[in-house]
């Protein structure tokens, strides 16, 4: 229960913190709004914009409007509502990202069945040294050798699923190398029960410990997504980022940054309230 | 088989660490795009600087990042680690860990990023924020094992408290650990640091591996003609400098 509370606290608390961030801008505030464009803008005008932006307003008003959903007006996108852009860009990522997590998540616990099954493992080290490549670099390799016969939403779906596929392999191993460590393994084996069927037992009991693994690999892959989306110019949440950055509307990119955690924090914490009961045991 | 993984450890230390013996500066004036040959090894670019001596100086200053972030992120990491060997401390530090773990880190350096001065320590700084938790759930899960182990009880029958208790009884006997987990947050810090300069964020004006790479994209038609020394060298070695801290990382964890 105060794990809970805790999570609670701590949760809200980061949130807001991100909100609040954009106030300790360090530049003069007459570059704050200008972006790459290199305009200058007056007093009067920057003290508007904080105004309609929601710059001005006390903790509470900003605590108010932080809850609900009212993040502010985009310069990029002629004063339209951040969480509409947001909620537009974000279904966008999650049509390529979901997909592509699921099967490389699939795909990931197979190789770890068989590899944990076999005794030379060489292939499969090679797919372990591939989790060390950035997938900034897999989308860069793949853009530019095969840019021509691939388009962006199938470039975006092919480096991220390189990249989670080896971090899905390698964590799921782990899971089931510990598995392997417990008694009931051990006398199944010596019942005769082997191959496929045994891993079949053992999954059930560490399902609540790999779906914490195919939640918490989400951050990861969702830090990767920008450099994706920038590379293959794919119009999700990353090259929104991107965009934001690029025109200096920082409202935009607090929106997106704010979005992108509250979804991977519910996700994240969502697969903690399932606890493997032995390993509550141990605590 | 010991022997090959001796040999691919020192060949990643190799890889770190002979770059950083190269003195050089950017040598530039050249013929703008002129491919590889004697005279430049690695080809110019658009600017006619020598790309070599540019990814030279460039793994100086990744290097340098990455060294900053992660002493300090590890620092912190470590106190922090301290404390929550504390009943309440644990709680409270467990569960902020696994909320800054579920946040993805590389949107936050962005926003970060835009906010800062654009300035190496500040870069570095910034980096080394998002360093300590990932850092910390490795230092204080090692530190919750040591605390049942027969020495500590011995170590608290003889009278050792406080700092002396820390520093010998906790932190000694998973050195190896601390020092593994600062070479994979500097590989971290260099991807970072490099994936930061690649969109434009942080101290764009030094020379940087990722930022030779976005001159490079951001050129039309770089991609589609054979100019392909110059974008391919700057992420080999990014590639080559992050999979080696990986090694050397994955030696010391199984060294210990």
């Amino acid at each position: 229960m105060r794990r809970l509370i805790f999570y609670l606290i701590w949760g809200v608390g980061i949130l807001y913190l991100i909100w609040v961030l954009p106030r300790i801008y360090l530049y003069s505030e007459t570059t704050l709004f200008s972006g790459e464009y290199g305009f200058r803008l007056s007093e009067d005008t920057i003290n508007m914009l904080k105004d309609a932006l929601g710059y001005n307003k006390s903790f509470v008003e900003g605590l108010k409007d932080f809850l609900t959903f009212n993040w502010g007006r985009s310069i990029l996108y002629g004063g339209e509502d951040v969480s509409s852009i947001v909620i537009r860009h974000i279904v966008a990522t999650l049509y390529v990202l979901i997909p592509t997590y699921v099967i490389a998540f699939i795909l990931g616990v197979v190789l770890a069945i068989i590899d944990i099954r076999m005794v030379r493992k060489v292939p499969f080290i090679s797919l372990a040294l591939l989790h060390s490549v950035p997938v900034f670099i897999w989308a860069f390799l793949l853009y530019a050798f095969f840019s021509r016969y691939v388009s962006p939403l199938w470039g975006v779906a092919i480096s991220l699923f390189i990249s989670e596929l080896s971090s899905f392999y390698l964590a799921i191993r782990g899971v089931l190398t510990t598995e392997n460590a417990y008694k009931y393994m051990l006398y199944a084996e010596a019942y005769g029960i082997g191959g496929l069927r045994l891993y079949r037992r053992g999954l059930k009991p560490a399902l609540p410990h790999i779906l914490q693994v195919f939640a918490s690999k989400l951050p990861h892959v969702l830090g990767g997504v920008p450099f994706v989306e920038i590379i293959w110019a794919y119009a999700g949440i990353g090259y929104l980022t991107f965009r934001a950055i690029v025109s200096g509307d920082l409202v935009l990119i607090r929106g997106c940054v704010m979005a992108v955690s509250l979804f991977s924090l519910i996700a994240v914490m969502l697969s903690r309230t399932y606890r493997d009961v032995r390993h509550h045991e141990v605590d | 088989m010991k022997w090959i993984e001796k040999i691919i450890t020192w060949l990643s230390v190799l890889v770190i660490v002979f770059p950083l013996l190269c003195i050089c500066s950017i040598h530039g004036g050249y013929s703008t795009l002129m491919p590889p040959s004697h005279s430049h090894i690695l080809g110019t670019d658009k600017l006619g600087r020598d790309i070599l001596s540019l990814l030279l100086v460039s793994w100086h200053y990744s290097v340098l990042v990455g060294v900053l972030a992660a002493t300090v992120g590890i620092l912190v990491a470590v106190f922090l680690a301290f404390a929550s060997l504390h009943p309440i401390g644990k709680d409270a530090i467990d569960s902020l860990t696994d909320v800054f773990m579920s946040v993805p880190r590389m949107f936050v350096l962005l926003l970060l990023g835009m906010l800062i001065p654009s300035n190496t320590v500040f870069v570095a700084i910034i980096i080394a924020l998002l360093i300590v938790f990932p850092a910390l759930r490795v230092i204080s899960s090692s530190m919750a094992t040591m605390k049942h182990m027969p020495f500590m009880e011995s170590a608290r029958a003889v009278g050792v408290r406080g700092w002396r208790l820390l520093i010998n009884y906790y932190l000694r006997p998973i050195l190896p650990t601390v020092v593994g987990q600062w070479a994979v947050s500097v590989g971290w810090a260099v991807y970072a640091d490099g994936g930061m300069s690649f969109l434009g964020v942080g101290d764009v004006s030094r020379p940087g591996l990722g930022t030779m790479l976005r001159e490079a994209v951001s050129t039309p038609g770089a991609l589609y003609t054979s100019m392909f020394w110059w974008y391919v060298f700057p992420p080999l070695f990014l590639l080559a400098l992050t999979t080696g801290l990986l090694v050397l990382s994955s030696h010391l964890h199984i060294s210990r």
